[in-house]
């Protein structure tokens, strides 16, 4: 006989049947995400959408009334900003830029781009570095509503001057508000940095290899997932690059856990820049 | 109309009024022969003018007062006598009235007239005033319309404003919004972190936890290890009381051998011949030898019982010294030795210690001093101690220092710590040489440490030993302690020479390790060893674990290698010699000997000096290993692959080692020249080529392992040669190294031979560098082909396919596969390209179709093929990396006929192709 078990807090069935609506009935899988994390993004969604509890959030996400685009928008932390942690920035212009420079084309995948900050800091960086015009980013994020706003290009100016300054410290030669014009208090980024983007939705927690790339950004991405999740997002980088392909984590990240450091060779601490070291098979 | 009228009537005035002014008043609107100011006064109300229009009918007034009126001409004016008054009729009422003022009265026929003229009148009037009201209606109308189209405007500059208004509250909204999304973000990372730190936290008192039951059961072990000590020395004891036991009932008989074979020496009753003399003599002198063997042996069977007694007294060490001189003086003669003793003032007088003991120690000393030393000097000198020769918390003060240095042969370094050792000759030939049994050093640092103190030395090789006996002046004050007391404290100013230690090692009389062998073997998985072929590549596993003995034994029979395990050093070393495998994995912590003294003693074997050993352990000290010789080192845990490529790297040195040759083409002889140097390191060749003819020319001539070519040639491209080189031989890999960046047509058209392009810059030295030495290193080449697992039928041969895919890797993999079914492959990047590409073949079979692509995607591009007629039923399979539930129906819905997820399976593909195949 088997002794019945303690009961679990309602809220925490609720989420787990949220997750498996969400998982059953749209393909996304929550279950590897960071728990705690997740039900706290969870109550900010109850508030947003002006649901009750959890239960009513569930009912509302399967019969409509609740997009799911917003759900997963708003579960996954769609921010960035530009030239984010411009030190990280300037180590891959010294370390990582010469090397990109001796392939013949170029494949970088921003893998959880966001809002698509990122993915235009990272543009420009190339443009200046005179590599963009060999290089194809693949912009992938898990929210399409995200993957929407990123093509779109277009961020309150109001953080102007932080990131006029992060440019400088990430790099640029320039002057960022060459890339941009601003008007009603938003900045549009040029069109023309978007010329070598691809935007695609893709999940990290299901999803596959899409193509063979040099350099993969994957920035506070992990830090939401639980380690599985994170093992199995960083095979699928391994997997993607080519052998000596570097790989860019957020300043908090690391692969210190998982067995998958093996395939990699940490090249600088502070910005948590790896490479893919060369092995037998790939 | 009265100018008409008036004439006709006779009238000499006139005048036309219209209603319809305000009030209902009536206005002037024609007059005849008159001035204003009158008609004004007839057109006020109440005036009969208005009278005759309310009533409708027409008055006439005859006899009228002079100043009534008066029509006045050039030559004169007179009053009128008659006055008239018409209504003029409308369709509503009365339109006007007409009057008219005559000096006669009209006629009958006139007032028919004009009776017809006022109805004629009333209507024209009546006309009039409806024109001139539908006139200003329709002004009216004009102006609302107006004023209409006025707020109209208005509102749309409001709505506009509005509008503004909103998409400022929008813009402002969003900002907060994402102002909101941003700070929940920082906010959610800082509660990860706080979180991980938690984690980390308990992780760390988790660890904490552990530490402390790894403590305890440190201490566990402590104790249990001191317990096994204790029954330890007690065997050790019962060892030495056998031996003390045994040495007394040898020496009984001894005794009385040795005093008969004396006797018969010394001839007493000369009977005896010289040679028996000699024989007996002999006697005597092994016998002796015998005797002093077993003192020895009992005197340290006795330390090492710790049943040695000691007599403490004051020793007066003058006495001791002067009573050692007088016993060796003669010695030292003999020899033609100087015996030097100094007592330096310093040093104290007397010692309270066990004086017999003492002087044991310092005969001893002092004796091998004089037996190793041919020439010069052996002096004994009594000081106050050195710190350096103390114990770190001793006062030199309160102990003495006894040296004995000679001037003899030395010893060598490596030989100092086993100096002391008991029964463990190191060097069989020096007791030989000198006499003795070998057992007198460690006996006397038995006897030192038994009086407190022990005995240091230093050596150099050649120039001569000093040993130090370092004792306390007051041995009661100081406690015995064993555990502290240092194995060998030796000091070695030697510079050792390489030599002696080999010879030490190589020296080792093969142990008996049967048993133990047989021992170990019980618990280790079964090997190999039983079905061995000579041609056979064979892994000896050294490793004590069984279980990762197991896993080692299974990857190496994975490559279809036959595996031999030994589950300690001793064995390893027998099966190493017996079945000289192609390659040794070794670990370090065995029990026994370890992998340090395994691979040495490997190595000091010719037999097996060859194999090549790679260390597999927890231990971190890949330095030591590799300056042992060992090729590679992995430290445990170790992962499957670097397993494996410790396999590979053990193979490939096991491996007859030829020269690399390295093909370098380059026309530019700067560039050429400046690669080759990069290159060459020792046990590579570069060849040089400056056109595609040289470079198949040095093809032809000899087999090279990498070739670094540059595409643009003097002869023919790069593209040629790489064709014709694969012609000639079996290619090897290649690293493009080009001046000028690639069109993707050409860096796939390459991929047909290597996915290793270095574009020159500033960077790129050391990335073709990196490059060429994995293809130099690499146990094998990178499998870059994906091929079925199961055979294929040939029935898809002479098909096409239209692969659209961006992804180089892939498009390369697939096309090799499906080249090799006999199916050819138009490739295309995109969608917009494969749409192009159908248009150019429109016979393809299948399309095969990626779905994350740039410019446009596999969506887009399936549903413009389909929008076509002609395309309605091409089989197009869907390859995508995206494995979410919508994906497969995103995709046929998009009009695909069939899905496959990335990484691609090759069987799968192709029966899928089979199954969509339209019959020929």
């Amino acid at each position: 006989m088997t002794m019945p078990a303690a009961p679990r807090d309602l809220e925490d069935i609720e989420l787990d049947l949220l997750l498996e609506a969400l998982h059953q009935r749209f393909g996304y899988d929550f279950g590897g995400y960071a728990r705690a994390s997740l039900r706290r993004r969870v109550q900010n969604l109850l508030i947003h959408t002006g649901v009750a509890n959890i239960s009513q959030l569930t009912e509302r996400v399967l019969h409509g009334g609740v997009p799911i685009t917003e759900v997963v928008d708003q579960l996954s932390v769609p921010v960035s900003e530009f030239f984010r942690d411009p030190p990280s920035f300037a180590t891959m212009l010294r370390l990582v830029f010469p090397l990109l420079a001796s392939y013949p084309h170029i494949n970088v995948w921003q893998a959880g781009c966001a809002r698509g900050e990122e993915v235009y800091s990272l543009a420009i960086l190339l443009e200046e570095a005179g590599l963009y015009e060999r290089t194809r980013i693949w912009a992938t994020d898990i929210s399409e509503k995200s993957l929407a706003l990123a093509r779109e290009g277009i961020y309150p100016a109001r953080e102007l001057p932080q990131y006029a300054d992060s440019y400088r410290l990430a790099g640029g030669r320039h002057s960022f508000s060459d890339y941009f014009h601003a008007r009603y208090g938003h900045i549009k980024l040029d069109d023309a940095l978007k010329r070598n983007v691809t935007f695609a939705p893709h999940n990290l927690a299901a999803d596959g290899v899409f193509c063979e790339t040099q350099l993969i950004l994957c920035r506070n991405v992990l830090i939401y997932f639980q380690p599985p999740l994170q093992q199995r997002a960083l095979a699928l980088f391994a997997d993607s690059l080519v052998r000596g392909g570097f790989l860019c984590l957020g300043e908090k990240e690391s692969m210190s856990r998982h067995e998958i450091r093996e395939r990699f060779t940490l090249l600088d601490r502070r910005a948590a820049l790896y490479r893919r070291n060369p092995s037998a098979h790939g | 109309m009265l100018d008409y009228l008036c004439p006709l009537l006779g009238a000499g005035y006139g005048a036309l009024y219209r209603s319809g002014g305000q009030d209902g008043q009536l206005i002037v609107i024609g007059s005849y022969g008159c001035e204003g100011r009158h008609v004004d006064q007839a057109a006020a109300p109440g005036a009969l003018v208005a009278q005759c229009a309310r009533s409708g009918q027409p008055i006439a007034l005859d006899a009228l007062p002079a100043d009534y009126y008066r029509i006045a001409s050039g030559l004169g004016d007179a009053p009128p006598t008659t006055a008239l008054l018409w209504p003029l009729p409308g369709i509503d009422g009365v339109a006007g009235v007409l009057e008219l003022a005559s000096f006669r009265r009209l006629n009958e026929v006139e007032q028919e007239l004009m009776t017809q003229v006022t109805q004629l009148v009333g209507l024209a009037l009546d006309n009039l005033a409806n024109a001139a009201r539908t006139r200003e209606l329709l002004e009216e109308t004009q102006a609302q319309a107006e004023e209409l189209q006025a707020s109209e405007e208005a509102l749309r500059v409001q709505q506009e404003e509005l509008r503004a208004i909103n998409e400022a509250l929008e813009a402002k909204n969003r900002a907060l919004d994402e102002q909101g999304n941003r700070l929940r973000a920082s906010e959610e990372e800082l509660r990860i972190q706080a979180e991980e730190l938690r984690t980390t936290n308990e992780s760390l008192s988790e660890k904490s936890r552990a530490l402390n039951e790894f403590n305890e059961r440190l201490l566990q072990f402590q104790s249990e290890i001191e317990n096994k000590n204790r029954e330890l020395e007690a065997a050790s004891r019962y060892k030495s009381e056998f031996l003390a036991n045994m040495s007394h009932e040898l020496r009984t008989p001894l005794n009385s051998l040795l005093i008969l074979a004396k006797d018969l020496a010394d001839n007493r009753e000369a009977n005896l011949s010289a040679e028996q003399v000699e024989s007996a003599r002999i006697i005597f002198e092994s016998g002796h030898n015998l005797l002093r063997l077993i003192n020895d042996i009992l005197d340290l069977s006795k330390i090492e019982a710790g049943r040695m007694d000691v007599q403490w007294e004051d020793v007066d060490l003058a006495n001791v010294t002067a009573a050692i001189e007088r016993q060796f003086r003669p010695l030292a003669r003999e020899r033609g030795l100087d015996l030097c003793v100094e007592i330096e003032p310093a040093a104290p007088p007397t010692l309270y210690s066990d004086g017999a003991k003492l002087q044991q120690i310092l005969t001893n000393l002092v004796g091998n001093a004089l037996k190793f030393t041919h020439a010069g000097s052996v002096t004994l000198r009594v000081e106050r101690a050195e710190a350096d020769l103390l114990p770190a918390a001793a006062e030199p003060a309160d102990w003495v220092a006894i040296h004995v240095v000679d001037t003899g042969i030395g010893i060598e370094a490596d030989k100092l710590a086993r100096l002391f050792q008991a029964f463990e000759q190191g060097d069989g030939t020096t007791s030989r040489r000198y006499g003795g049994t070998g057992l007198g050093l460690s006996i006397s640092r038995g006897l030192a440490r038994i009086l407190r103190g022990d005995i240091r030395v230093r050596s150099t090789p050649g120039q001569g030993s000093s040993f130090i006996l370092v004792l306390p002046r007051d041995a009661s004050t100081i406690a015995i302690d064993r555990a502290a007391a240092p194995a060998a404290h030796a000091t070695a100013t030697a510079t050792a020479a390489a030599a002696p230690q080999t010879e030490a090692v190589t020296q080792d009389p093969h142990p008996p390790a049967a048993p133990v062998a047989a021992r170990a073997r019980a618990a280790m998985p079964p090997d190999d060893r039983e079905r061995l072929a000579p041609e056979d590549v064979r892994i000896l596993i050294i490793e004590d674990d069984p279980a990762f003995a197991r896993i080692l034994a299974d990857m190496v029979r994975r490559k279809n290698y036959r595996a031999l395990i030994a589950g300690d050093g001793e064995s390893g070393l027998e099966l190493a010699a017996q079945y000289r495998p192609n390659g040794i994995l070794l670990d370090v912590n065995l029990p026994g000997m370890d992998g340090w003294a395994v691979m040495e003693r490997l190595k000091a074997q010719p037999l097996t000096a060859q194999i090549p050993v790679h260390f597999i352990t927890a231990a971190d000290e890949a330095d030591r290993g590799l300056a042992l010789g060992a090729v590679g080192f992995v430290t445990k845990p170790a992962t499957r692959e670097a397993i494996e490529a410790a396999l590979g790297r053990v193979l490939k040195a096991a491996a007859p080692r030829r020269p690399q040759r390295i093909l370098v083409i380059d026309d530019d002889d700067g560039a050429r020249l400046a690669v080759c140097r990069l290159l060459r390191q020792p046990g590579v060749e570069v060849t040089e080529a400056r056109s595609v003819a040289d470079a198949l020319q040095a093809l032809r001539e000899q087999p090279h392992d990498c070739v670094v070519l540059d595409l643009m040639l003097p002869d023919a491209s790069g593209f040629d040669f790489l064709d014709r080189a694969a012609e000639l031989r079996a290619l090897p890999p290649v690293v493009v190294h080009s001046a000028r960046e690639l069109t993707r047509e050409e860096s796939l058209r390459l991929r047909e031979y290597t996915d290793s392009i270095v574009i020159k810059g500033a960077q790129s030295p050391s990335r073709l560098l990196d490059e060429v030495s994995l293809f130099l290193h690499a146990v094998q080449r990178p499998a870059a082909i994906a091929t079925p697992a199961t055979p294929q039928p040939a029935d898809l041969a002479g098909r096409r396919v239209l692969l659209v895919d961006d992804d180089m890797r892939n498009v390369f993999a697939l096309s090799r596969t499906l080249k090799a079914q006999g199916i050819t492959v138009i490739a295309a990047q995109d969608g917009r390209k494969a749409l192009a590409q159908l248009e150019q073949h429109p016979d393809v079979d299948w399309v095969l179709m990626d779905v994350m692509m740039p410019e446009m995607d596999g969506y887009e591009a399936t549903r413009l093929i389909r929008s076509q007629q002609r395309w309605a039923q091409l089989p197009i399979i869907a390859l995508t990396a995206k494995a979410m539930k919508g994906d497969r129906e995103k995709c046929l819905e998009a009009g695909a006929s069939d899905y496959l997820s990335k990484p691609i399976d090759v069987d799968k593909l192709l029966s899928m192709m089979r199954a969509w195949a339209r019959p020929r």
